[in-house]
């Protein structure tokens, strides 16, 4: 019963996982498709919610944690203000968990997608808000396989370490919006 | 830490894991609480399948699996159903971060092995008390 980041439900092609670049340290390219998939998935999020308000208050804990993937990544990723860009830099990418995003950034459930965004694009958004909930679940379980694969690429252990942890996160995000009546201490 | 060393202590934390799960799993009824009961000899199974696995790896690598202890200290009480499933958040959590530390240590097939244990243990502590988080297995990040 639980099952999260399942084979057999990616819905559209994520980045490319590994692409040898001259000239850049391949973790940060890593970090920088990873960082694209993440940014999708918050960007995701605030479009079902604008959508869909009233599934806000269930949606909150997705983005905060997508947020707090974003943010950490963003760190990693040389001159990544926006976290849409390839990766340019050499630098090592550093997210050895002493990083640590500002407490008011993850201190609050923010739900929208960057601020430089116009607004989000809610035309691929399911018209049920069930249908959508599925349609985020479906993406969750496509990050989680694809956050593994950076994991498993990555040189450095202790980025690996990070991106199999936000595979894990996104494989429990799968599994709570793929499962209305799941949550914490349910079905003793 | 050597990849040798990692897996060593994944296993003694599989070791620890197998046995606290025949204790919780003998103090749930079956019967009154059907869900927790399934879930923890689903969790019970798994983790003694990943303790063998892991044994295998050790051997492998041209090591000596570690010992088992004879018995362990319980992660949490055991007195009320609650209490067992919050005992057993607790284990999976602790799993979760060996298991993260084996994906630092470790490369290639052990890590691929550590990596799909990591987001099993997540995943299975919802199953419990335990709650979403941000960053499983790596504690002292936000969230």
């Amino acid at each position: 019963m639980l099952s999260g980041c399942t084979i057999g439900s990616r819905p559209e092609p994520l980045p490319p996982v590994h692409e040898p670049t001259p000239g850049v340290d391949p973790d940060v390219v890593v970090a920088s498709h990873t960082l694209a998939a993440e940014q999708a998935m918050l960007d995701r999020v605030g479009a079902v919610i604008a959508r869909h308000p009233g599934l806000q208050p269930r949606l909150s804990t997705v983005a905060v944690v997508h947020q707090a993937h974003v943010q950490l990544l963003t760190r990693a990723v040389p001159g990544s203000a926006s976290p849409s860009g390839t990766a340019t830099g050499t630098a090592s990418p550093s997210p050895t968990g002493t990083a640590s995003p500002s407490s008011s950034g993850s201190a609050s459930p923010t739900t929208g997608p960057s601020s430089a965004s116009p607004g989000p694009d809610t035309t691929e958004v399911p018209r049920k808000p069930a249908d959508a909930v599925r349609w985020l679940a479906d993406h969750e379980n496509a990050l989680c396989l694809f956050d593994k694969q950076q994991a498993f690429t990555a040189r450095s252990g202790a980025f690996a370490r990070l991106l199999a942890s936000m595979a894990a996160a996104a494989a429990q995000q799968a599994v709570l919006l793929g499962s209305p009546a799941h949550g914490p201490g349910g079905g003793r | 830490m050597t990849a040798v060393s990692s897996l060593q202590r994944t296993l003694a934390g599989e070791y620890a894991a197998v046995y606290c799960y025949g204790v919780i799993g003998g103090r749930v009824s079956a019967s009154k609480h059907p869900v927790l009961a399934g879930r923890t000899a689903q969790a019970y199974a798994t983790h003694r399948a990943r303790r063998d696995q892991l044994i295998g790896m050790v051997r492998d690598a041209g090591a000596t699996p570690v010992a088992s202890a004879v018995s362990y200290e319980l992660p949490g009480q055991t007195g009320t159903t609650e209490e067992l499933a919050a005992t057993a958040t607790e284990l999976e959590l602790r799993c979760a971060r060996l298991y993260a530390d084996m994906v630092e240590n470790t490369s290639l097939v052990h890590r691929q092995w550590a990596i799909d244990a990591l987001a099993d243990a997540a995943v299975r502590q919802l199953g419990f008390t335990g709650a979403a988080s941000a960053f499983p297995g790596v504690p002292g990040l936000p969230y």
